[in-house]
């Protein structure tokens, strides 16, 4: 077996960190790059390309490249995610027959697991050089706020590029990992994750070398994009009154309008003001026009506080969740891209009511906290570093709950419930002669079916036939140390016990997966 | 808190003079609330760096550290024997009862005396004696001025941390063995009460632990438990029994660290009644077509009878359905439907003793 590393897989970058002789180290690849753009590119000919290059090329030819692919994973087609990313996208989303999205790109389709296992392949192929040994296993982040799919999808796609996921965590969780990484200390921390697609807030109690979630919360539609978005909607909408072309309804040129703010909402972040050109973005009767638009911080502010205000909301029913006022909090931690934004920093200092800690780059810090729970999961037991090791006591992110009649949902086991957890309900037969019952069971906060997610279907069938109400079944709900649901049902009558593990509807069937790890390690090899 | 003074010797003579260095505010309460103010008075440091100036103008009998790790005792002890006030003074340790970790293993590490918690305050003065007897109670040092008030609980600041820069300590001791039979033994022991322990039992606290206390427990539990630590631990069933205990441990925390959870679990104890973690529902699925009476039993009269229990079942006379039931078994004996319904009806009845 080889070795471990953790990973951080973002919506805009990615990075690849191990621990070596008991540091913590990122990866860098050959150029010095740490931090990977999350984007493959698709050339004319030849094999699909990853990180910086994928960027470049990308950036002036979107329809053959793709960016944002930790958006897509796990959803369905229907999901708003898809409809969001499809109307922005250059090239085509159609639905599988499974209901998940497959892109196509240069003629070819793929599922969006795929996409994220080439970037993992990637990451991995940066870490076997660099370490000079064969990576084999890893420890990868993931957003708090993620659902069961779309970890199923992420530990999918981290098969197909050849590695085993020894534990998927919460990119909150891995940064306070790495702050607390050596330290002895007995204080509560909060970890406010801005990043490029979504925004975590986790509360921890940091105990010894134990570091106990307390609460955590999010929301996957809050991102560094959007802050690209409402700029570059800033700039379509001048561009629209000074020459009557709306450039938000052209797939191509909006890509590169995004883009360009991208890098403008970057730099404001060292300059007071900037200026954008775009050369000939439209073509008008009178010839091809330019775009140019000037911005200035203080109005990049005022456009972004909408989006850091919805984060403070987020943070207001976190610390709800875990009983605590901001009061109690003895430290501040910043993760994710966007907390480099002034507004975003200062904004959330304010809030927490003290400054942020320094000392691990906001970047890194969640590569190098999954590097940390790799190295404590694979510490050889009786080794001094298995005696100093971090032990992580993580909670349920997200409410798992059975559907009841009229369309709603009844929470089983309620997020921010230490795992693992078990919870069990008494069933009794409602019709006479009743042999089976199904039960399905959904994840989310909301109170009807349809604003959450179905994790599957558990069917208990082959019941003794009799009346109504005469057989009592206690249906257990467990979610184990790794996150994963397990439901049984158990006859309390007879004590026989029908057990089958809840299939999440994945994404890819396990023949598929197992395929494509075959192929993709072929492209790896040709690479 | 009124009570005399109890105990032996030391503390007969008045208040005891102690020196804790331990710096976290829910740890220091789990000192005050293990040495009771009318026998002890004791000094914190203000943070980890002033440990050494907690002794200026205070000279105690006794030091008194906190270490949950057995791997750490040693690295600790000698931490506070740098200290050139401590160097000789008794040192009690303050652990977590758990696996290979007893009074032997303090005294190894250059301890005089083990707190296991949870423990009393009968278990610290009698640990507190004995480190003091061991070290030939006070013998170097002059008789003492009436202590400070304690109105002074933490030391002034002094320069940062000349024990930071002590003789490196020696190397921890290895954590005990995790494949030894003993470790198999306890998780065998502590296994086999799983299923019946209270929630306050299974995290070792008393019924009006605080909040800080219960998760103190909880901490210390997923240190010795946690299935994490536990990975390469090559007996998938010890695996299994350490992951069942501290799923139990979850459980409870989860419970006694919410308010009104905990409020409700504490009324079912108090009811004398096993609590119920679940609640009745009926299945709202999808039904399968299945069959009427005719299809669970076979012959006339045996038909009679279970539809008659059913009625007596809708109307909630679970006694009369049992006895209905009864005539229905005698004339099918070997019908596995009606065995299941009496089961389920004696189950009913045993909820509802007052039923018809």
């Amino acid at each position: 077996m080889g070795r471990s590393v953790g990973i951080d897989l973002g919506t805009s970058y990615s990075s690849v960190a191990a621990v070596v002789d008991g540091v913590p180290i990122v990866i860098a690849d050959a150029d010095g790059v740490q931090a990977h753009p999350s984007v493959v590119y698709f050339p004319a000919s030849g094999e699909p390309v990853v990180g910086v290059t994928a960027a470049e090329l990308m950036s002036n030819d979107p329809a053959n490249g793709v960016a944002s692919a930790k958006r897509l994973i796990g959803q369905k087609f229907d999901s708003p995610a898809v409809r969001v990313a499809s109307a922005s996208c250059a090239y085509p989303i159609r639905e599988a027959a499974n209901g998940f999205p497959i892109l196509t790109l240069r003629g070819r389709d793929y599922a969006v697991p795929q996409i994220s296992a080439m970037i993992l392949g990637h990451l991995k192929a940066i870490a076997e050089a660099q370490l000079g040994e064969a990576v084999t296993s890893a420890v990868v982040t993931v957003p708090a706020n993620f659902t069961d799919p779309q970890r199923e999808s992420t530990r999918q796609a981290a098969r197909i590029a050849g590695l085993e996921v020894e534990r998927l965590i919460s990119e909150p969780t891995a940064a306070a990992l790495a702050f607390g990484y050596g330290k002895e200390a007995d204080e509560y921390l909060s970890v406010y994750d801005f990043g490029g697609g979504t925004f975590d807030v986790t509360l921890l109690h940091l105990s010894g070398r134990v570091f106990h979630v307390l609460a955590t919360g999010g929301d996957s539609f809050l991102g560094g994009d959007d802050f690209d978005v409402v700029l570059a909607n800033h700039a379509a909408e001048q561009f629209r009154r000074e020459t009557g072309v709306d450039l938000k309804n052209r797939a191509v040129e909006w890509q590169r309008l995004l883009f360009v703010a991208e890098k403008a909402k970057r730099a404001l972040s060292t300059k007071k003001a900037l200026s954008v050109r775009l050369h000939e973005i439209a073509h008008l009767p009178s010839g091809p026009v330019d775009l140019m638009f000037k911005i200035s911080r203080d109005q990049f502010n005022v456009l972004g506080m909408d989006l850091v205000q919805r984060s403070f909301d987020i943070c207001d029913a976190v610390l709800f969740d875990a009983r605590l006022n901001v009061a109690a909090l003895q430290g501040l931690v910043l993760v994710g891209g966007c907390t480099n934004i002034p507004l975003v920093r200062q904004a959330a200092e304010h809030y927490f009511g003290r400054p942020a800690r320094t000392g691990v780059s906001p970047e890194f810090a969640v590569a190098v906290g999954a590097a940390i729970q790799a190295e404590a999961l694979n510490a050889p037991p009786s080794s001094d570093a298995a005696a100093l090791k971090s032990l992580l006591l993580d909670v349920v992110p997200k409410s798992v709950g059975i559907a009841t009649a009229g369309g709603f949902v009844e929470s089983i086991i309620r997020r921010g419930t230490p795992i693992p957890a078990q919870e069990s309900r008494v069933y009794s037969t409602s019709r006479d002669g009743q042999t089976e019952v199904r039960i399905q069971i959904y994840q989310g906060e909301g109170r009807r079916i349809d604003e959450n997610v179905m994790l599957g279907e558990f069917v208990i069938s082959g019941l003794p036939a009799g009346p109504a109400g005469w057989l009592d079944i206690e249906v257990i709900f467990e979610i184990d140390t790794n996150g994963t649901l397990a439901v049984t049902a158990r006859d309390l009558g007879s004590g026989k016990l029908y057990g089958a593990k809840v299939r999440v509807g994945a994404e890819l069937s396990e023949a598929e997966v197992a395929a494509l790890a075959a192929t993709h390690q072929h492209w790896q090899e040709g690479r | 808190m009124n009570r005399p003074p109890r105990g032996g010797a030391a503390v007969a003579r008045g208040l005891v003079r102690v020196v804790v260095l331990e710096h976290s505010p829910v740890r220091r309460a789990v000192f005050l609330g293990l040495l009771p103010s009318d026998e002890f008075q004791l000094r914190f440091p203000a943070d980890e760096h002033s440990w050494p100036g907690v002794f200026e103008g205070y000279t105690p009998q006794i030091a008194m550290v906190w270490q949950e790790d057995p791997a750490r005792f040693r690295e600790t002890c000698a931490r506070v024997r740098a200290i050139p006030d401590a160097a000789e003074l008794p040192l009690v340790l303050v652990s977590r009862r758990r696996v290979g970790v007893d009074r032997a293993t303090g005294v190894e590490a250059g301890a005089d005396g083990i707190v296991l918690l949870p423990a009393g305050a009968p278990e610290a003065r009698e640990e507190i004696e004995a480190a003091l007897l061991a070290r030939g109670r006070g013998k170097a040092r002059p008789k003492l001025p009436a202590p400070p008030p304690r109105a002074q609980p933490a030391a002034p600041r002094s320069a940062p941390a000349p024990a930071r820069e002590a003789p490196a300590p020696p190397p921890p001791a290895p954590p005990p063995q995790v494949s030894s039979g003993e470790f198999a033994e306890q998780v065998q022991k502590v296994h086999a009460t799983v299923d019946r322990a209270t929630h306050y039992e299974i995290l070792g606290v008393a019924r009006e632990a605080s909040a800080p206390e219960v998760t103190l427990a909880f901490h210390g539990g997923a240190v010795a438990y946690h299935p994490d630590r536990f990975v390469h631990l090559d007996d998938p069933d010890l695996r299994r029994m350490i992951y069942e205990i501290y799923k139990r441990m979850s459980k409870a925390y989860a419970v006694l660290s919410d308010p009104r959870q905990r409020a409700a679990y504490d009324q079912s104890l108090d009811g004398g009644a096993a609590p119920r973690e679940g609640w009745k529902a009926r299945g709202t699925a999808s039904d399968a077509p299945g069959a009427g009476a005719a299809a669970r039993a076979r012959s006339p009269q045996g038909r009679k009878f279970l539809e008659m229990a059913e009625r007596s079942l809708q109307q909630g006379k679970y006694r009369a359905a049992r006895l209905q039931l009864a005539i229905a078994m005698q004339v099918e004996p070997g019908n596995e439907v009606l065995q299941q319904m009496i089961r389920s009806v004696d189950r009913r009845i045993a909820e509802n003793p007052d039923s018809e």
